[in-house]
């Protein structure tokens, strides 16, 4: 299958409510998404998420690379049937220059040819990824925010009886707002915290041992993304199990984290690891080393990376916590006519459709598209 | 704070918004075009052309004090009451009066019914019918609190500005009379509801909360976009 054209939509779909953690505060989705279309007509549809602070990609050059680096590549390929997980539609690798890895950019385009592959057969992605289960849990998130705020977000959560919350933390009135949450949700919600690099070691080791009492499950990137020694020096005095996620972006980041014996937890998130195939190579990586998982997921990520969240998390044998799947709980529309959002207990069923197994109303990336790039045949 | 109050308290605060809403006052004040005039219009069309079908869910978990009322409402709408005024077709005929062709008006029935089965095939956060419904009744219910304030208003911009006669406008005039009951019957109806389901203060506030965490006469009546300069998510 040979690609006739793309076009690339830099979107801006409003949030319901702002989203804050440590480094930003979100009011607007800014994904990308890759439309493609094939020489015989069939179109896929994938997502990237670019973060300047995990990857190194904006949306700008992310745009860029993707229009003039990855589109002019991926149009001289003439891609095959995909037969299993291992054989995956492979994206041209390029320079990372100035960046950690173009992954969000390769992401978009992995996806969407494994959309428009598996369209152009009638097959779900399911018939690749086999699933282990039937449904899918996933976590809620509780924003950086007041601890009134917090503990509104609870009694939600609560109510919707979501088994497992991450709260983000930022160094400010973390201890109280995490009890008064704790109180909120009761003893038997699974809670952990995300610092997003807010701290150094020594302020991570001092708050890992404030909050021990709080019963946290784990802390995700207590500090920020740097020499894999400082973690493992919070990961050896951290009475608390270590989450990497900023940290993890790359199969060498992988390779590195846990031969420092640096965490605990990996936390992949398939446009920060650049697509289901690298996703699923740093799994594996993890599972032999007896890593413990988590799939995460991007704030503001729409039905495309979502559904691609969901085969996934529901692919891999080991896996203790899943996230996404927030839809319109949290963007005040979603691209795709079915909704991919979880539902009560966060369960979330598998996806039996086409491709990916959604369909994406082009009326609404025009909508909420701040920049549209259309790319035709490369001579 | 009793749950009248509450209720009554989100519902002022919502209409209110709807107001001083930039894109409300544009139509008031005759400063929009005619196309966002017909978006106005059929945006209230496709809100409430499948209202007959939401009060029949709302009748089969209304409680048993409430039924009547549930069920004259509902009736009321079908036109299957003494009046024998279908609401629907007054919604038809105020499209037919701005001027949407046949195949529009069967677009805005397409999209309203759409709405109903995305709503029905959706996963649901609530645990229980019970919940669903609550949030349903509320929904409903500021709805015509809403209406048995500002329709009258409504009317005369769409007569003033947009040049729909008032036979096109019956729809609006029609709820600006009997929705100041049905306002008063529907808070009647969720303090039953409250009470029948057994509902303690905080369940019922949070369920409130969750219903309008966004302003659901903008987002009805001026799509998404409006709704997000409204809550500062774009400027």
């Amino acid at each position: 299958m040979r690609i006739r054209n793309a076009t690339f939509y830099a979107l801006k779909i409003p949030f319901v409510e702002s989203f804050s953690h440590s480094i930003k505060t979100r009011k607007f989705s800014d994904s990308i998404i890759a439309g493609l279309t094939s020489e015989d007509g069939a179109v896929g549809y994938g997502e990237g998420v670019p973060r300047s602070y995990v990857t190194g990609e904006t949306v700008e050059t992310c745009l860029d690379t993707m229009k003039n680096r990855l589109w002019p590549a991926v149009a001289q390929i003439d891609y095959s049937t995909i037969a299993s997980a291992n054989d995956l539609p492979k994206i041209p690798e390029i320079k990372k220059d100035g960046v950690i890895a173009w992954n969000a950019a390769q992401t978009a385009f992995e996806l969407a040819l494994i959309d428009c592959l598996l369209k152009r057969e009638k097959r779900p992605l399911s018939t690749i990824l086999p699933p282990k289960r039937q449904t899918v849990i996933y976590s809620g998130v509780i924003t950086s925010s007041s601890k009134e705020k917090a503990v509104q977000l609870a009694k939600y959560l609560k109510l919707f009886a979501v088994k497992q919350i991450k709260v983000k933390i930022d160094g400010q009135n973390d201890k109280e707002r995490l009890a008064a949450i704790r109180d909120t949700v009761g003893p038997d919600i699974s809670l952990r915290v995300d610092a997003n690099g807010a701290f150094d070691v020594k302020q991570a080791i001092g708050v890992l041992k404030d909050i021990v009492g709080i019963k946290i499950d784990c802390i995700e990137q207590p500090i920020p993304r740097g020499n894999v020694s400082d973690l493992a020096k919070v990961k050896a005095e951290s009475p608390i199990p270590v989450m990497v996620d900023e940290s993890l972006v790359t199969l060498e980041d992988a390779e590195n984290l846990i031969s420092a014996k640096a965490c605990d937890f990996f936390n992949l998130r398939i446009s920060k690891c650049g697509g289901v195939s690298q996703t699923l190579q740093i799994a594996k990586k993890a599972e032999e080393a007896g890593m413990r998982l988590q799939l995460g997921a991007q704030v503001g990520e729409t039905a495309v990376l979502s559904a691609a969240g969901r085969h996934v998390a529901a692919y891999l044998d080991s896996l203790e916590f899943v996230e996404g799947s927030y839809g319109t709980m949290l963007l005040t529309e979603d691209i795709s006519d079915e909704k991919v959002d979880f539902g009560h207990g966060g369960k979330a069923p598998l996806l039996r459709g086409e491709g990916l197994g959604v369909h994406v109303r082009e009326e609404i990336l025009k909508k909420y598209a701040d920049k549209v790039i259309e790319c035709g045949k490369v001579k | 704070m009793s749950i009248r109050a509450l209720v009554e308290s989100e519902y002022a605060r919502q209409t209110e918004a709807l107001t001083s809403n930039e894109a409300f006052q544009m139509l008031e004040t005759g400063k929009a075009d005619t196309k966002a005039y017909n978006v106005f219009i059929a945006n209230v069309c496709k809100t409430h052309l499948r209202s007959p079908q939401i009060l029949a869910f709302l009748y089969s978990v209304a409680p048993p004090a409430s039924t009547e009322d549930v069920k004259h409402n509902m009736l009321e709408e079908l036109g299957l009451d003494e009046e024998g005024i279908p609401h629907p077709k007054l919604l038809i005929k105020l499209a037919q009066h701005a001027g949407f062709n046949e195949c529009e008006v069967k677009t805005l029935e397409v999209l309203a019914q759409d709405e109903l089965k995305r709503m029905t095939s959706e996963q649901i956060l609530y645990g229980s019918m019970k919940e669903i419904g609550l949030s349903a009744l509320l929904e409903t219910a500021s709805f015509e609190w809403m209406l048995s304030r500002l329709a009258s208003q409504m009317a005369k911009f769409l007569e003033k500005h947009r040049g729909i006669s008032k036979d096109g406008l019956d729809w609006f005039l029609h709820h600006s009379e009997v929705d100041i009951r049905h306002a008063e019957e529907q808070l009647d109806s969720i303090e039953e509801y409250v009470k029948y389901y057994q509902f303690d203060q905080s369940h019922f506030e949070s369920i409130l909360e969750l219903t309008f965490r966004e302003n659901v006469f903008i987002k009805r009546y001026f799509g998404e976009i409006a709704l997000a300069r409204h809550s500062g998510m774009l400027d």
